[in-house]
C-alpha cells in the first residue's frame, strides 16, 4: 500500500501532520512584523522570496488555545487548491520529522504515529470556514 | 495629493495607503508642550472623505506597489480597512482601504 509523507509539527500541546508536498520550506527566527488590530490567528507577517507573507499560529487554526509566546518556527506552506492556492506561514512550535501515513489518515483528520495522537491536516480547507 | 501610495508606519508595521485619499498632513504635538508626545508619533492625516488617521511616521509617497489582495481565508486575520498586502523594500506591508472609511487606532 503506498504511503504519503507529511511533516510533523508541534503547536502547544498538540502534534499536527502537514503534507510534505504543500511544505515549501522551514524557516527558525523569521523576522515577523506584528500587526496590531489583527486578529489572535494572526502572528504577523514577513517576507519570504520576494513576496509578503502572512504568519497564521497553526494552534489556534486547529482550534487549540496558546499561550502568550510566540511560536518560533515557520513553516512556509501551500493552502488551498486550484487558483485559490497561496503560500502561508504557519507558526508552530517545532517541526520534527517526516514520516509516511496512510492515504486514509486525511480523511479521518487523525494517525497514531509511535503510539500518539496526531492531527492530520487538510492544507486545502485550513483555515476556510465550512 | 494624487496617484501612488502614501506609505506611513503605524504600531511598527508599514502601511499603505492610496495617496488621492490623502487629503493631508500635520503635526498634532503642541509647541506649547513639546515634551507630551501625541498619541500615533503626533502625526495625523486627513482623509478626503472626512475623518483623520494617526499614524508614528510619514515615510515615503510609492509611484507603485505589487499589492497581493487578501484571500477569503487571510481576510479575518487582518485589521478591517486591510485591502491586501505588499514589500517594500523587503519589509512587509498592509495596504489600507479608505473607501468604507474603517479605520483603527
Amino acid at each position: 500500500m503506498s504511503t504519503t509523507p507529511y511533516l510533523l509539527v508541534r503547536c502547544g500541546e498538540k502534534v499536527a501532520a502537514l503534507p510534505a508536498a504543500a511544505v515549501r520550506r522551514v524557516v527558525r527566527g523569521t523576522r515577523l512584523h506584528p500587526l496590531p488590530g489583527a486578529g489572535p490567528g494572526l502572528i504577523g507577517l514577513a517576507e519570504f522570496a520576494g513576496e509578503p507573507l502572512a504568519v497564521l499560529d497553526l494552534a489556534q487554526l486547529l482550534g487549540e488555545e496558546r499561550g502568550s509566546s510566540r511560536p518560533p518556527v515557520t513553516v512556509v506552506t501551500w493552502l488551498g487548491s486550484g487558483e485559490e492556492r497561496e503560500l502561508v506561514g504557519l507558526g508552530v512550535d517545532d517541526a520534527i520529522e517526516v514520516v509516511e501515513l496512510d492515504p486514509s489518515a486525511l480523511a479521518l483528520g487523525t494517525a497514531l504515529v509511535g503510539g500518539r495522537p496526531v492531527a492530520v491536516v487538510d492544507t486545502e480547507r485550513l483555515g476556510v470556514e465550512a | 495629493m494624487t496617484g501612488g501610495f502614501l506609505i506611513v508606519r503605524r504600531g511598527g508595521t508599514l502601511w499603505g495607503l492610496p495617496a488621492d485619499q490623502v487629503s493631508g498632513i500635520q503635526r498634532t504635538e503642541t509647541v506649547e508642550k513639546p515634551e507630551v508626545p501625541a498619541a500615533g508619533g503626533g502625526i495625523e492625516l486627513r482623509l478626503a472623505g472626512g475623518g483623520r488617521l494617526a499614524v508614528d511616521a510619514v515615510l515615503t509617497l510609492a509611484a507603485e506597489l505589487a499589492v497581493r489582495p487578501l484571500s477569503a481565508r487571510l481576510r479575518p486575520h487582518l485589521p478591517a480597512g486591510s485591502a491586501g498586502l505588499a514589500l517594500l523594500a523587503g519589509e512587509p506591508l498592509v495596504l489600507m482601504t479608505l473607501a468604507d472609511r474603517v479605520l483603527h487606532d
